[in-house]
């Protein structure tokens, strides 16, 4: 699944500075300062600028492990330690008693990916290098073609820009298969020919602060997401292997698993804690759902297809409402009694009307059908 | 209002054209029996060719604007006692009590009321005939007007036909047109470039569109108008039986709005499906809607409604305000299970109601679950731990 993009345009509007280039014969090799686990990068001239910030390194680091160390309810390292729970949980909501340790080693393998993964965010989104640059300086460079991570340069209108989108991808098996790639360097603007007041330095303290929170928080909500989706996507592997190949039934592991995962991590944390995973799902089926075209369940197309996800989740949905959270675990433990080859769409919707005296289509939303009957 | 079209063929027949200035000079206009139909003097064949058809799609109009939706007012009114002991249940009564029942017969009366204001309002008066090119050459020149406003990335005019109605002191119902002073709906027919060279053939296409127009529009309206009435109703008699014998406190305000929008959509979904419930209040689209609005949302301060001033009534933020409280209760419910609340009802009516406070609610539902009420009211949703 594809992890969400952390936008950084924040860092981007800092660096944009006003004066006009020299010519890149002129531009002095540029040198490097180290303290307290910060690199800072600078030309010759701008050596006052890289002093004043060295001083400040330690509140550099303070402020950039804070945000680094953030911890959430169901960190990566939470998530590893609360496994078995978590596997109890997703078992009993799936009517599957006999399938827990599977669950846990599902829990447990998404534990140690998004823990790597966590690292790898944190590395890329908070740099402990600055690179302090002027305008002028950049333009020359990246006019003369040579290339600096992070920046473009802008010919026509002499100008230039920061910009970095770390990503990220994960397989079914919770491995990283796309690296963020990291930011490298925090940029920082150095005023053409004036010198950096204590108070300028000041105010960029404060300004990285809200910068780290800003990007915490992302990062959070990144790995928050990814959780969520990892979790679905482990309880829907194991729910596959519970359905017959019959691709009819593809659509109740495919709902059942998104809505298993919700209640899970509703009764792990609470509804409200549980909306801030599902934040982006939430979305996305809402958006899905807007689509007017109708779409046959049972007729599972190759290509993902959000609406046959939204529909699917929403027919689970609205049983819960109707019949209460009990009955969905009912139904699925009814359904799992059949014989494997005839765990159908067909006997799943008979299994409905026979439990709940009523149509399973009456629960379906607009537009949807079973079968193209 | 329907009567008074009777006999408009006839009249539509008779009537002759009269020039009438508008602020484009070459805009003219014709009146038949109420209905105005505006156009560009170059299209005036194409425009006589169309009201002679006009009759045919006013009594469609007619037929769609008394036409009830799958959940019309007749049908709720018939199965009152279905809904109301389905909402008297959540609030822990054996059975709906009379005065839920005279609350749900006036507010079916108002409502009805309301319904002849909006079935008169969604009935056209006005016909606006324009060449598409020089509407959207218009409207990129003025902006929008009181009949159309660009819409879409090539500035495709949008008709400004969407409403929404009031109730006043004398509880007479104002409808109005988003944005606009109309208080009557308007057909538009849009003359595209590529339209049939042929007159006939252009009439007949733009008849077709027309009727699409008016069924569609006026069936989704109707359809709309139903579901907002039957939701309200439940919700006011539930507001109504919650303020009456459980709380009155000055601090009610946002568990007696949250409790009654959540028990009147799960006596709909009792009654009916989840689906169907939603169309009277879908909570996930209003919390999209009013998302924007989350950080300002304060329900322990939300003020009762006799409190606030006409502006603070009508801002975003006191409608944000029930999708956040339901939200609370839909959330304790997911949490908790939906047996859980006339159990909660159970408890607070332990104490006086002329003694409950939010304190006590708040107390009943630490006794029922061992946790803080406060900690189910909204909190920016992407806040840091």
């Amino acid at each position: 699944m594809k992890g969400i993009w952390i936008p950084a345009r924040t860092i981007v509007g800092a660096m944009l500075l006003a004066t006009a280039a020299t010519s890149a014969a002129e531009l002095p090799p540029r040198e490097m300062m180290a303290k307290d686990g910060w690199t800072i990068e600078f030309s010759p001239v701008d050596r006052p600028t890289a002093e004043k910030l060295a001083a400040c390194a330690g509140e550099l680091e303070r402020a950039r492990s804070a945000a680094v160390g953030l911890n959430f309810e169901l960190s990566p390292a939470a998530l590893g330690t609360r496994s078995a729970e978590l596997a109890q949980r997703l078992s009993d909501l799936c009517a599957l008693p006999d399938r827990r340790a599977d669950f846990q080693a599902e829990v447990a393998r998404l534990a140690v990916g998004l823990g790597g993964l966590e690292g790898e965010i944190a590395a890329a989104v908070f740099p402990r290098s600055i690179a302090i640059w002027r305008k002028s300086e950049l333009i020359q460079r990246l006019g003369a073609g040579k290339k600096i991570a992070g920046f473009s340069y802008h010919g026509a209108g002499n100008d230039v820009s920061f910009d970095f989108n770390p990503h990220w991808t994960m397989d079914k098996n919770h491995a990283v298969t796309e690296h963020p790639e990291p930011i490298g360097v925090l940029p920082v603007k150095q005023p053409e020919d004036v010198v950096v007041t204590d108070a300028a330095i000041a105010t960029m303290m404060n300004d990285f602060q809200g910068l780290c929170g800003a990007l915490g928080g992302t990062m959070t909500l990144g790995l928050r997401v990814q959780t969520f989706g990892g979790i679905e996507t482990g309880v829907r592997k194991i729910l596959e292997t519970e359905s017959t190949a019959d691709p009819s039934a593809k659509w109740i592991s495919v709902g059942a698993a998104r809505w298993v995962a919700r209640q899970a991590l509703v009764q792990t944390t609470s509804p409200q804690v549980a909306d801030r995973y599902t934040v982006l799902a939430d979305r996305t089926l809402q958006a899905a759902m807007q689509k007017p075209d109708p779409i046959d369940l049972e007729a599972w197309p190759a290509a993902q297809e959000s609406h046959h996800y939204a529909a699917a989740n929403q027919i689970f949905r609205n049983i819960a409402e109707k019949h209460s959270l009990a009955a969905v675990t009912r139904l699925l433990a009814e359904f799992w009694k059949l014989p494997p080859a005839q765990r159908t769409s067909a006997e799943f919707r008979q299994l409905y009307r026979h439990l709940f005296q009523e149509s399973l289509e009456a629960e379906v939303p607009v537009g949807v059908r079973f079968g193209s009957g | 209002m329907i009567a008074r079209r009777a006999g408009l063929c006839a009249l539509l027949a008779m009537a002759a054209i009269s020039a009438a200035p508008t602020e484009a000079s070459e805009r003219v206009s014709l009146r038949r029996a109420g209905v105005t139909v505006v156009f560009d003097r170059r299209d005036e064949d194409f425009a006589l060719k169309f009201v002679e058809r006009l009759p045919p799609l006013l009594k469609a109009e007619k037929v769609a604007l008394a036409t009830p939706g799958d959940t019309s007012l007749a049908e709720f009114k018939k199965n009152r006692e279905v809904y109301l002991a389905a909402a008297a249940r959540y609030l822990g009564l054996k059975e709906p009590t009379r005065g839920m029942r005279q609350m749900f017969d006036s507010m079916t009366k108002s409502v009805t009321r309301q319904e002849d204001a909006l079935a008169s309002a969604l009935s056209i008066d006005t016909v606006q005939i324009w060449r598409e090119p020089e509407l959207i050459a218009r409207l990129r020149e003025h902006g929008e007007d009181e009949y159309f406003q660009p819409g879409g990335k090539d500035a495709s005019p949008m008709p400004k036909n969407g409403w929404n109605v009031s109730v006043n002191s004398r509880h007479s119902s104002i409808v109005k047109f988003s944005g606009t002073l109309r208080t009557r709906a308007f057909l538009p027919v849009i003359l595209k470039e590529d339209d049939p060279a042929d007159l006939a053939a252009r009439v007949d296409l733009h008849v077709q569109q027309a009727a699409d127009y008016l069924r569609t529009g006026i069936t989704a309206d109707v359809s709309t108008i139903h579901d907002l009435e039957v939701g309200m109703v439940l919700h006011e008699v539930v507001e109504w039986k919650i303020v009456s014998t459980f709380i009155s406190s000055a601090d009610r305000r946002w568990f007696c709005e949250g409790m009654a929008n959540f028990i009147a959509y799960r006596a709909l979904v009792d009654a009916t499906t989840p689906e169907r419930a939603r169309r009277h209040y879908d909570l996930a689209q209003q919390l999209v809607k009013w998302g924007s609005q989350e950080r300002q949302v304060d329900l322990a301060n939300w003020k009762a409604a006799e409190k606030m001033t006409g502006t603070e009534q009508e801002s975003d933020l006191n409608t944000a305000q029930y999708a956040y409280a339901t939200k609370v209760i839909a959330d304790i419910a997911e949490k908790h299970g939906v047996e859980l609340i006339p159990r909660w009802f159970g408890e607070i009516a332990q104490t006086p109601r002329d003694k409950v406070t939010m304190k006590t609610v708040a107390d009943a539902f630490v006794r029922l679950t061992g946790e803080n009420l406060a900690s189910y009211y909204p909190g920016p949703l992407f806040s840091l731990p």
